[in-house]
């Protein structure tokens, strides 16, 4: 009988219109570091989130430390020795590493808190994880993989037993990333188990003792790490030959439609150039990927150009042949022919409580009105039932509120509004996050049905599969900057070349 | 789970019906209170005179709030607005009441402009903005008017507040009847017309079943105010005023750009953003279109009065709050509507009228006013989470 600390049997975990979890088994065993990979949308984060008791309407057993539990919130879960990290850090800022370690925790004496002792406390584990920082510094002010051990710091005051780590090194530099590594193994030869979810595999062969494959929401196996190597890994995520997702294109390329020089944003609120003398261009008909890790500065890239970024912005704008002011809003960009599509749908790209019909037409109502006043519902409709069409949106009807659509439908129909600006140049941000993948794979075909209409196509994407498979060309950034441009026409560039570039030297 | 699913809908049905039960609850209770005086054809005709002041405010207090921002200067704005109007026509006699409605109009654009400046332009909140210009409002309209009261005022403002339509035949109110039969056969039309289009266009499933009553229902309170109002003065000129700006911007928010883009701010403010709304922009116009209906509103209430005074207007922004609040428009923004705030805000305003004719005790009636708006944010807050888990667990 091997001495599992978690059990999870049978999971199942449904939302409207997705399957997330199918019958998903996961085991963990006591002082062991357990990698859980998949692609984005194959249900990590919904099965940490099942087991951190953030849901609560699954079926299926949750065995910890041999009798069966569950959860019915955060609290419940930490308490019984459980805690998550999640990729986007849950510290409050303004507070300071001391107050955020013990939020929620409070050590209090006669209901006024015990300082010395929280500082005392504090000092003590920022020690055992060799961070030398003042617990009273505000988070804020600390770098982010400073903020991550902080982070940790929290989960060993609560006394964990389980550590769940997930994407813990994708904003990290290398030399973070190698520390929190060592970090992690020392953790877990003092008996603490830890999940660790990542997309880089060279990590997870190094950390990991286990590891369990998810795709699309169904265990494929679990095994050994030194059982696997980076493909094999692979083809276990991804479950099929890669080339199948992408089919070729051979529409011609034409003219730069888009092109901007010695390109610079500074951030006046943190005091910093966020993206920097950047000379990119795309032309009629062509795809461009743009990789690079979180925070490289992709996004802001392309929100600038869009002009919905309210930093200081410098260097010049070439658009359609022409040299031209930069687009002061995203009205103008609209207008002119640019659309950028968000990677947060929730929060950029549509009005939750609004009906599809409503969010696709949000950004081309000039099209749909009579008489410089009212809007035409009849063209408006007629135009959104054929977007729905063609998209493939799966919906009753196109009154649908969309915070009701699953993800995958949603990215569409950020995609249809896209669209029916019936733009010259389109800025995808991670269009693919998050949703599944047969809906990838018809996001892939649109995004070659548009080349084909001589879109021009920015691909932001941290899916190096997907930037390595529909790019003509591919722009990797760092810190920033271009670390590297690459002709992928022949699609021959490897997941290492792009991956060497965006690290800034150093292989994974 | 048979059972948890009935009672689901219980609530559900009581939400959407809300605001008819309360009408019936509180007409009913008041009429009892009051041993039969509220139910009488005369106050009844007073009660929508006297509401449509603040349903007029509510008609784009409720944009406001859907946009998530607030208009908290509106009661006291409306005062000085009043005051402004009553003295020109006291003191400058000659000047034309139309001309005194235009400079009125014009001093609202401009305030309109100053409140879109600052919370469209410079991103400052709603709420303490407005409640910084209210102590302005009122400073004004003290200075201008040395705290006395005054008055009469005349010509169209008087009209505006208190004319009533003229009679063809000069016995009967006869174009009140004429008026009440053509609206609802336009609304019959209208409804009738547009739910056929759905149905062809393939957005609604047949619903008759469960449009026709509320049609009916809509139909015949329109036809029993009608003859109500018929056998006293017949349609006061506010009343139509309230009627016309409630259908007018109740389908420029529908039909527009400029109303999509305020459910659009209200709804994801980032979202509309970044699919090329221009937030600013709308916000000023907003406040702009807001500072005219107010304007509209003062001019009616000080016709009706006949004399502005310094406390005008004040907690006119509270009636108009709750109504929005109460006839469904989310505190939270991103959803409600312009009839819905304009119903709610009639029942605040019987609410008002019962309880002065019950006499009492003003301690009791704000404690009522404010128990009311707390128990229509709790509602609606409770329906919406409500809302947000029923999603999840499909």
């Amino acid at each position: 009988m091997e001495d599992y600390v978690l059990q999870m049997n049978h999971i199942t975990k449904l939302f409207p219109g997705v399957k997330a979890l199918d019958d998903v088994t996961f085991d963990v065993r006591r002082g062991e570091v357990h990698a859980l990979v998949g692609e984005n949308g194959a249900g990590k984060s919904t099965l940490m989130k099942v087991l951190s008791g953030e849901y609560t309407d699954y079926s299926g057993e949750l065995i910890l430390n041999g009798e069966k539990v569950s959860f019915k919130g955060i609290k419940e879960s930490e308490a019984a020795g459980i805690a998550i990290i999640h990729q986007e850090l849950g510290l409050i800022q303004t507070l300071t590493v001391c107050e955020n370690i013990f939020l929620g925790d409070e050590v209090c004496q006669s209901g006024l808190i015990d300082w010395d002792f929280e500082y005392d406390r504090a000092k003590e584990l920022l020690d055992e994880l060799k961070l030398k920082v003042n617990p009273k510094t505000r988070v804020g002010n600390l770098g982010i993989g400073q903020q991550q051990l902080v982070e940790i710091a929290k989960a060993l005051n609560k006394n964990c037993k389980i550590l769940i780590l997930d994407e813990p090194t994708a904003p990290l530099p290398e030399d973070d990333s190698e520390n929190l590594l060592e970090l992690v193994r020392g953790l877990r030869d003092k008996g603490m188990s830890i999940i660790f979810i990542s997309h880089k595999l060279g990590e997870v062969l190094s950390i990991a003792d286990t590891v369990t494959i998810l795709r699309d929401g169904q265990t494929v196996e679990t095994r050994p790490a030194k059982e696997y190597s980076q493909d094999t890994l692979i083809s276990g995520m991804v479950g099929r030959e890669l080339k199948t997702l992408f089919e070729p294109r051979s529409c011609p390329i034409g003219e730069v439609a888009l092109k901007v020089s010695d390109w610079s944003v500074f951030d006046g609120i943190n005091n910093k150039w966020i993206v920097r003398d950047i000379n990119l261009e795309v032309r009629e008909g062509e795809v461009i990927g743009l990789a690079g890790m979180i925070g490289a500065g992709r996004t802001e890239l392309g929100m600038s150009i869009f002009g919905a970024l309210d930093d200081a912005i410098t260097g010049k704008l070439e658009y359609r042949g022409r040299q031209r002011q930069r687009f002061k809003n995203s009205n103008e960009a609209i207008k002119a022919g640019v659309f950028y599509s968000s990677e947060d749908r929730k929060r950029y790209g549509l009005v939750l409580t609004s009906d599809i019909a409503y969010n696709a037409s949000l950004s081309s109502l000039d099209k749909y009105i009579n008489n410089g006043l009212f809007i035409n519902r009849d063209k408006e409709y007629g135009k959104v039932k054929e977007m729905v069409k063609k998209l493939r949106i799966k919906t009753p009807s196109i009154l649908q509120r969309a915070g009701n659509l699953s993800g995958g439908n949603q990215q569409k129909v950020c995609l249809a509004k896209a669209l029916m600006t019936e733009p010259k140049v389109l800025i995808l941000d991670e269009a693919t996050r998050g949703i599944d993948i047969g809906a990838k794979t018809e996001i892939y075909q649109l995004i070659n049905q548009m080349a084909a209409q001589g879109i021009a196509v920015i691909m932001i994407s941290s899916e190096l599969p997907e930037i390595l498979g529909i790019s003509d060309r591919i722009y990797v950034m760092r810190e920033g900057r271009i670390s590297a441009e690459f002709d992928n026409s022949a699609r021959n560039i490897t997941q290492e070349d792009v991956a060497l570039a965006a690290t800034g030297g150093v292989t994974t | 789970m048979t059972k948890t699913k009935k009672k689901v809908d219980l609530f559900a049905l009581f939400y959407q019906n809300s605001l008819v039960l309360e009408a019936i609850v509180i007409f009913g209770l008041f009429q009892i209170f009051t041993g039969g005086m509220f139910l009488t054809v005369r106050n009844l005709s007073n009660l929508l005179m006297q509401g449509a002041t603040c349903s007029i405010i509510a008609i784009t207090m409720c944009l406001v709030i859907i946009t998530g921002n607030a208009d908290l200067s509106a009661g006291r704005y409306l005062g000085m607005l009043a005051m402004v109007a009553a003295l020109i026509q006291v003191n400058y006699g000659s000047v034309p009441s139309i001309v005194v409605v235009l400079i009125v109009f014009a001093i609202a654009i401009i305030t309109g402009l100053w409140h879109g400046f600052w919370v469209g332009y410079m991103k400052l909140p709603a709420f303490i903005i407005t409640l910084a210009t209210q102590l302005v409002f009122l400073g004004i309209n003290q200075y201008i008017s040395d705290g006395r009261m005054v008055g009469p005022v005349k010509g169209i403002i008087a009209e505006m507040g208190n004319g009533y339509m003229p009679s063809i035949s000069g016995t009967h109110n006869d174009t009140t009847l004429i008026l009440g039969a053509l609206i609802i056969i336009a609304y019959i039309a209208f409804t009738v017309a547009k739910e056929k289009k759905s149905i062809k266009q393939g957005l609604s499933e047949k619903n008759w079943m469960k449009l026709v009553p509320k049609m009916a229902l809509i139909a015949i309170l329109a036809a029993v105010v009608t003859v109500i109002l018929y056998s006293y003065k017949g349609f006061a000129y506010a009343m139509i005023i309230l009627f016309v700006l409630t259908i007018i911007v109740s389908y420029v928010s529908n039909n527009t750009k400029f109303g999509r883009y305020v459910y659009a701010i209200g709804g994801n403010k980032d979202a509309a953003a970044l699919s090329g709304i221009n937030v600013s922009k709308e916000l000023l116009k907003l406040y702009v279109l807001h500072a005219v209906v107010v304007a509209t509103a003062a001019l009616v209430y000080v016709g009706r009065l006949s004399a502005a005074t310094t406390a005008g207007g004040n907690g006119y922004e509270f009636t108009a709050i709750t109504g929005c609040v109460v006839g469904g428009t989310a505190i939270t923004g991103g959803r409600g509507t312009v009839a819905g705030a304009v119903a709610g805000t009639l029942i605040m305003a019987a609410l008002d009228n019962g309880m002065s004719l019950m006499n009492l005790d003003p301690a009791f009636q704000y404690i009522v006013r404010g128990g009311v708006l707390l128990f229509a944010i709790a509602l609606d807050a409770y329906a919406s989470n409500r809302k947000a888990r029923t999603v999840q667990a499909v």
